[in-house]
């Protein structure tokens, strides 16, 4: 079922003379988990992030569900039906990992309890008594693992993660990867991860290129 | 419920920062609390000096303006005599006239005192005159016939041009022989000169305050043996008009040591027999004296403006209001020069304040640059965030007050004491109006500090603050 639709999308940063999205039109299904690649500087993390609504498209349009979520409210939007994994994590630094789940739940409208947010927390592999250190005191691949777990938390219908293995191990990049992948085809969620590695667009149902403002479909 | 338990977390997150902006929010509403303070007591101690002296103001003849204005021809009356009126251009207000001067807006208080001569067959007399002693010479208690003979002249037409015109003649005829002294009505005790200067002092009984209560001197109480608690009947001075008697109770007994200093070139005066201004006015004797009248003003600013109104009134151009002013400046001028440094002091720690907080805040919303872009990110609203750090500051502003009233009651009572000459007119404590002002900017500081860093970096997308951040 299409959940998502990008429509003639079109991105230029301000004083930027040429467009670094140009004309992408390309749609995402639930269920399915999506790899977008590309070289650095393509566009990705910016293509990202307007999928997640932080910011506008210079010119086209993005459908959730059918409905331009410019006209939305894109506070409600990014709150209830997508949830982001940034690739420099963007938690915040001095509350704890709990706090940080905590909140994001809080601000979807729902309520989490510490117990569920531990299980959700060992699931990425951060043990309890991380759960309640700062932020600020966990290693690269913890905080990455938390800002997974922070947007697994809300339940939202789309995941859109910004480099998510990309402080991991081989290891811990598969648990991760099989995370995603469970979500997309046990739990119906639509996955979007871009990605640089090979092993993690091994998960991928479907591979998108990013190249000269282009998305191209990428035969597996 | 999230926001504020966010809030309150964050509070301690941030402990470093919070504590400058809680050090300095605390100094400026401490300063802010007792500069207040002190300029309300000052103005307080401004009202109580003008509630408890105000300014004194009387009714006196301008002899400047007469002598240029007022041609030296007058009219003379048949009999040769010239009226006071005539003389001078005008006739000092009655009794009657300065009770409607005194209703006034501008006026706080009139004091008058009053006086007549009196008479009784049950009384003796006690003070020495023309009958008892050759040297003392007392014109006001004289009669036709001594009046002629001591001014040498054998006819009442001469008399009355002496005297002033034929009415002060025919007062003079009417006026009884042989006075027992003079019934002297007062509405309050700072009037009565003497007393004031301790040279006559209450030392039985009480002052005069009732209807019909009087006071005698010791030498005259002594004379007709009387004590607190007896009455005495007395009339009034006119031979054809004051025919009933009225009886006062003697209430008190007053020594008289100004007598005894002036008896030699003055005569004494130890029948003066004092009893409230109320009692003398209804007692309907002739021939009252109004001696005193004083206007207490309730501002020193409001002089022009009383003067004006007894104009309109019908005061005469001769007559002017004087007021000493120079007392009242006096105690009052460093009070308000203090009032106004403090005002100043007010303002200046206010604003100075403010603009150091609103300083901070905005350092500290670019330094939480990040945190709200995290927030912005996850879906949070603008107005979730804007009431998270309005929270905080709102905590932060409640605590600050607390201490700063707390301070505020130790530091005003010393604070004031210094500063205020006679601080005992007012009672110095932290005045609830001061509270209420820290409290008040204090919500102001949190509202302002934290909206308007708020708004700086909620007009940017999410995105844009955290790839600033990053």
């Amino acid at each position: 079922m299409e959940l998502l639709r990008l429509d003639q999308v079109s991105y230029c940063y301000e004083k930027a003379e040429k467009n670094v999205l140009n004309n992408i039109t390309c749609s995402f299904e639930s269920g399915r988990l999506y790899c977008i690649k590309g070289s650095s500087g393509a566009g990705k993390s910016t293509l990202l992030s307007l999928i997640a609504g932080l910011d506008v498209p210079t010119s086209g349009n993005i459908f959730y569900e059918g409905t331009d979520i410019t006209k939305m409210n894109r506070d409600d939007y990014r709150a209830g039906k997508i949830g982001v994994i940034f690739q420099s994590y963007n938690l915040l630094q001095n509350a704890t990992a709990a706090e940080n789940i905590m909140l994001s739940v809080n601000i979807s409208g729902k309520r989490i309890g510490i117990d569920e947010v531990c299980i959700l927390l060992s699931q990425v592999g951060i043990e309890q008594e991380k759960a309640k250190r700062k932020v600020l005191k966990l290693s690269g691949g913890e905080q990455q693992r938390v800002a997974i777990a922070r947007a697994i938390a809300g339940g939202t219908p789309i995941l859109a993660a910004d480099e998510p293995t990309g402080n991991l191990d081989a290891e811990n990049e598969t648990a991760v990867m099989d995370i995603f992948k469970k979500l997309a085809h046990d739990m119906g969620k639509c996955v979007i991860v871009v990605t640089h590695s090979q092993n993690a667009a091994s998960y991928a149902d479907e591979i998108l290129y990013l190249k000269d403002g282009g998305l191209a479909h990428e035969n597996k | 419920m999230y926001i504020l338990k966010n809030a309150l977390k964050n509070l301690i997150r941030n402990k470093g920062r919070n504590a400058a902006i809680l050090i300095i929010a605390t100094l400026t509403l401490t300063v802010v609390t007792v500069s207040f303070s002190i300029q309300t007591l000052s103005s307080l101690a401004i009202s109580h000096y003008k509630d408890s002296f105000g300014v004194q103001a009387t009714l006196e003849t301008n002899w400047e303006k007469i002598d240029k204005e007022h041609p030296p021809e007058q009219t003379v009356n048949e009999d040769g005599s010239i009226t006071m009126e005539q003389n001078f251009g005008f006739i000092m207000p009655d009794a009657e006239e300065y009770a409607n001067y005194a209703d006034s807006q501008y006026v706080k208080q009139a004091l008058y005192q009053a006086s007549c001569a009196i008479y009784s067959d049950s009384l003796k007399q006690v003070d020495d005159n023309l009958q008892q002693g050759e040297e003392i010479i007392d014109l006001g208690d004289m009669t036709k016939d001594e009046l002629m003979k001591f001014y040498m002249v054998s006819t009442d037409e001469e008399l009355a041009e002496i005297l002033g015109g034929r009415e002060e003649l025919e007062k003079v005829i009417d006026t009884k022989a042989n006075s027992v002294g003079s019934l002297i009505g007062f509405t309050d005790l700072p009037l009565l000169n003497e007393f004031a200067a301790q040279q006559r002092k209450l030392e039985q009984g009480i002052f005069p305050q009732n209807l019909n209560e009087c006071i005698v001197s010791n030498v005259f109480a002594e004379k007709n043996d009387l004590k607190p608690g007896d009455t005495i009947s007395v009339s009034g001075p006119s031979k054809s008009l004051d025919k009933k008697e009225v009886t006062l109770t003697v209430v008190g007994i007053y020594g008289d040591y100004f007598n005894e200093a002036t008896a030699a070139t003055f005569g004494t005066s130890y029948g003066d027999i004092f009893t409230t201004y109320d009692t003398l006015m209804n007692t309907g004797f002739h021939y009252i004296d109004l001696t005193d009248a004083v206007f207490i003003l309730k501002d020193a600013d409001s002089v022009g403006a009383f003067e004006q109104e007894l104009r309109a009134k019908g005061l005469n151009k001769y007559l002017s209001l004087v007021c000493s002013t120079e007392e009242y400046e006096n105690n009052t001028k460093p009070l308000k020069n203090l009032s106004h440094i403090a005002e100043i002091f007010t303002i200046l720690a206010s604003t100075i304040g403010t603009a150091v907080l609103l300083f901070i805040s905005f350092i500290n919303v670019r330094e939480r640059k990040y945190e709200i872009g995290v927030l912005r990110s996850m879906g949070m609203k603008k107005s979730n965030i804007a009431k998270g750090m309005i929270c905080e500051l709102l905590v932060m502003m409640l605590a600050a007050f607390a201490v700063s009233v707390l301070i505020g009651f130790v530091l005003v009572k010393p604070v004031a004491s210094t500063l205020l000459d006679d601080p005992a007119n007012v009672t110095i404590s932290l005045p609830a109006i001061s509270i209420a002002f820290s409290a008040g900017l204090a919500f102001a500081l949190s509202i302002v500090s934290s909206s308007c860093a708020v708004l700086v970096v909620m007009r940017h997308e999410p995105m844009k603050i955290l790839s600033e951040r990053n």
